[in-house]
C-alpha cells in the first residue's frame, strides 16, 4: 500500500492525473515522489506536495490524505483501489474504467464524468455534473457504479449513457436531464426539471414528491420485477431504509418531447 | 453382482455428448413458478422428436433466486448449440413469457452464451428496455400484467444425455413402485433431469425399424408380451420392464444419479415383489461417447 500525505495546502489546484495504484505498484517511494504533477499552470514533482510512504506488500492500493484542491483523483483508473481520507476536488474518477475509489469526505464538480467502469463511493456530498458528460462530449458516464451517501448538486446524470448512480440524499435541478440510458436512484428530494430531455434510462425518485415535468405521462402504478433486482444492487448504498419503497412504483414515461422511452419511477 | 434380492447385470448404459443450459424461472408464487417450469419443459422427453430434452432440476426458495421470489431451475439438453438456442428461445418465448408474473434468468455463466432476452425482446415492438445491473444485462419487455424480465444471454456447456437403466420385475405394480423410488432418489442429485413422464419411460427403443423412415422402434427384446416370439432378453419370471433415462450436466452427475436410482429401486418395500434384475440400454459401445457400467457404479 502506498500512502500520500500532503506537506501542506497546495498553492493552487493540483491535478493528480496519472497518480494511480496500477502504475505506482512496483515503484520505490523516491521514484513516486519524482513523478510530475500539474499545479496550476506548472508541472512539479509530486514530492513537492506529498510525503510518500509504502507499507506492506506491493499491492495495488493507494491512500491519499485528501484536500478540496486535489483534482482528477482516480482519473483514467483501470484497476486497483484508492482510498481518500477527507475531501477531493473536481473530476474524481473522470474517465475511470475499473477499480474502486472510496472518499470519506466530499467531492466537487464532475464526479464520474465520462466514467466507463469500476466503482466510486463518496461518503459526503458531490458537486454538479455527477456522472455527466465532459464539456463538448455527447454522452456522460457509460458504465460502472457510483454511490453518494450525501447530496448531489445540479445536473446529476446529465447525458448519462449507462451504469448505476445512487444518491442517498437530495439531488439538485436538472437531475437525469438529457439522459440517454442507465439508472439513477435518488433517495431524497429532487430539484426542478428532473429528467427533462431524457431519451431513455430510468430515474428512481424514492422521496415520493418530485416535480414531474409536463412532458411526462403517468403510466400507472406497478410492482416491477426489475425493481427487485435494483433493490438488491442498492444494498450497502445507504438506502436500506428506503428500499421497501421500491415495491410499488408510479411510472412516468418521458420525456415525450424527445421520444418518451425514458421513465421516472416514483415511490408510492 | 447381487444387491439385496436383485441381480445387477454385467452391462453398461451408453450415453451421448450433448449441449446443456440451465435457466431459473421465478414467479410471484411457487405454484406459478412450477406452472411456468412444467410448461416450458413439457413435450421434451427425447431429442428424437421434441428438439430438446428438458425438465425441472429442482424448486428454488425465494432466497435462492435473483429477484427474491420462488422459482424453479430448469435444465435443457440438445444435440448442438444451435438446436439448444432454438429450443430455449421457443420454449421460454411460448411458455415463460406468456406465464403470469414469470421472469427468466441465466443459471449457467460458462461457455459461448446463448441468446435469450436479446431475441425475445423484439416482442416488445420497440418498447423494450435493456438494463444492466451488477454486470448482468436484462430486458424489460412490456406485457399485459406489467413487464416480462428476461436475462440477455444464458451460458451453456458440454453435457451428457441418455444415461439409463432398466428395472426388470415380475409384475407391473412393483416395477412402477421401484421406478418411482429411483426417480425420487435421483431428483436429489444436482445437475440432472429425468426427461420422461414422471421420470420413467416404458417404451424403450432400439435403433431402426422394419418400416422405412422410422429411425427407432420398440425394443422388442425387452417387451414381455413378445417373449417366445422374438429373441428376448428377459428371464422367464419377468413380466414388466421400466426404464429411467437421465441427462446430466457432466459425467459425474449422471453417474451419481444412476447409482442413487439403482440403489433406491432395489430397496423394496415390505410385501412388494423384488426387482429381478437391473439392466441397461446400449448399442454395443459403438455410438455413445460415455459408458456407465452398472457394477462399477455400485462399487
Amino acid at each position: 500500500m502506498i500512502r500520500l500525505e500532503p506537506n501542506g495546502i497546495p498553492p493552487a489546484r493540483l491535478s493528480l492525473e496519472g497518480i494511480l495504484p496500477e502504475w505506482l505498484g512496483g515503484m520505490a517511494p523516491a521514484d513516486i515522489a519524482a513523478l510530475p504533477v500539474r499545479c496550476g499552470a506548472r508541472s512539479l514533482p509530486l514530492g513537492e506536495f506529498f510525503s510518500v510512504a509504502r507499507s506492506g506488500a506491493a499491492e495495488e492500493a493507494l491512500v491519499i490524505v485528501g484536500d478540496a484542491r486535489l483534482d482528477d483523483v482516480a482519473a483514467g483508473m483501470t484497476r486497483g483501489e484508492i482510498l481518500v481520507e477527507g475531501n477531493v476536488g473536481a473530476s474524481l474518477g473522470r474517465g475511470m474504467a475499473g477499480g474502486r475509489v472510496t472518499v470519506s469526505g466530499s467531492a466537487e464538480w464532475g464526479v464520474a464524468s465520462a466514467m466507463r467502469g469500476g466503482e466510486i463511493i463518496v461518503r459526503g456530498n458531490v458537486g454538479d455534473q455527477l456522472g455527466a458528460a465532459l464539456p463538448g462530449e455527447q454522452v456522460g458516464m457509460s458504465g460502472g457504479k457510483v454511490v453518494v451517501l450525501g447530496n448531489a448538486g445540479s445536473a446529476a446524470g446529465d447525458r448519462m449513457r449507462r451504469g448505476l448512480v445512487v444518491v442517498a440524499g437530495t439531488a439538485g435541478p436538472f437531475c437525469a436531464a438529457r439522459m440517454r440510458a442507465g439508472t439513477l436512484v435518488v433517495g431524497g428530494a429532487l430539484g426542478a426539471h428532473p429528467g427533462i430531455g431524457m431519451r431513455r434510462g430510468t430515474l428512481v425518485a424514492l422521496d415520493g414528491h418530485p416535480p414531474i415535468p409536463a412532458s411526462f405521462a403517468l403510466s400507472g402504478t406497478h410492482n416491477l420485477v426489475f425493481a427487485r433486482l435494483l433493490a438488491r444492487s442498492l444494498v450497502g448504498c445507504g438506502l436500506e431504509r428506503l428500499l421497501p419503497r421500491l415495491e410499488r412504483l408510479r411510472r412516468w414515461a418521458g420525456d415525450l418531447a424527445v421520444g418518451g422511452k425514458g421513465e421516472i419511477l416514483v415511490a408510492n | 453382482m447381487i444387491l439385496g434380492d436383485t441381480e445387477i447385470e454385467d452391462t453398461f448404459a451408453e450415453a451421448f455428448g450433448m449441449r446443456a443450459t440451465r435457466v431459473l424461472v421465478t414467479a410471484d408464487t411457487a405454484r406459478w413458478a412450477r406452472i411456468a417450469g412444467e410448461t416450458a419443459t413439457g413435450f421434451a422427453t427425447s431429442v428424437i422428436a421434441c428438439g430438446a430434452e428438458a425438465g425441472i432440476e429442482r424448486e428454488l426458495g425465494a432466497d435462492e433466486t435473483p429477484d427474491g421470489r420462488p422459482g424453479v431451475a430448469l435444465l435443457f439438453f440438445a444435440v448442438s448449440r444451435d438446436a439448444l438456442a432454438k429450443a430455449l428461445r421457443d420454449r421460454v418465448g411460448q411458455c415463460v413469457l406468456t406465464c403470469p408474473g414469470a421472469a427468466c434468468y441465466a443459471g449457467l455463466d460458462e461457455g459461448e452464451p446463448l441468446p435469450l432476452g436479446r431475441t425475445l425482446c423484439y416482442f416488445g415492438d420497440g418498447h423494450q428496455r435493456a438494463k444492466r445491473l451488477d454486470g448482468r444485462r436484462f430486458w424489460r419487455i412490456p406485457v399485459m400484467d406489467g413487464e416480462f424480465l428476461c436475462e440477455d444471454t444464458v451460458g451453456q456447456r458440454k453435457a451428457v444425455g441418455g444415461g439409463n437403466f432398466l428395472i426388470l420385475g415380475v409384475e407391473g405394480r412393483s416395477v412402477l413402485a421401484a421406478a418411482e423410488r429411483a426417480v425420487d432418489a435421483m431428483r436429489a442429485v444436482p445437475g440432472v433431469i429425468m426427461p420422461f413422464p414422471g421420470g420413467i419411460v416404458r417404451s424403450g427403443s432400439k435403433i431402426g425399424s422394419r418400416y422405412k423412415g422410422l429411425v427407432a422402434s420398440t425394443n422388442d427384446a425387452y417387451c414381455p408380451t413378445l417373449k417366445g416370439v422374438v429373441a428376448t432378453a428377459l428371464p422367464d419370471e419377468v413380466d414388466a420392464v421400466l426404464e429411467i433415462v437421465v441427462d446430466g450436466l457432466d459425467e459425474a452427475a449422471v453417474r451419481a444419479a444412476m447409482a442413487a436410482g439403482i440403489r433406491a429401486a432395489c430397496a423394496r418395500a415390505p410385501g412388494e415383489a423384488p426387482v429381478v434384475r437391473i439392466s441397461a440400454g446400449n448399442y454395443g459401445g459403438k455410438l455413445g461417447a460415455f459408458q456407465f457400467h452398472l457394477r462399477e457404479l455400485l462399487r
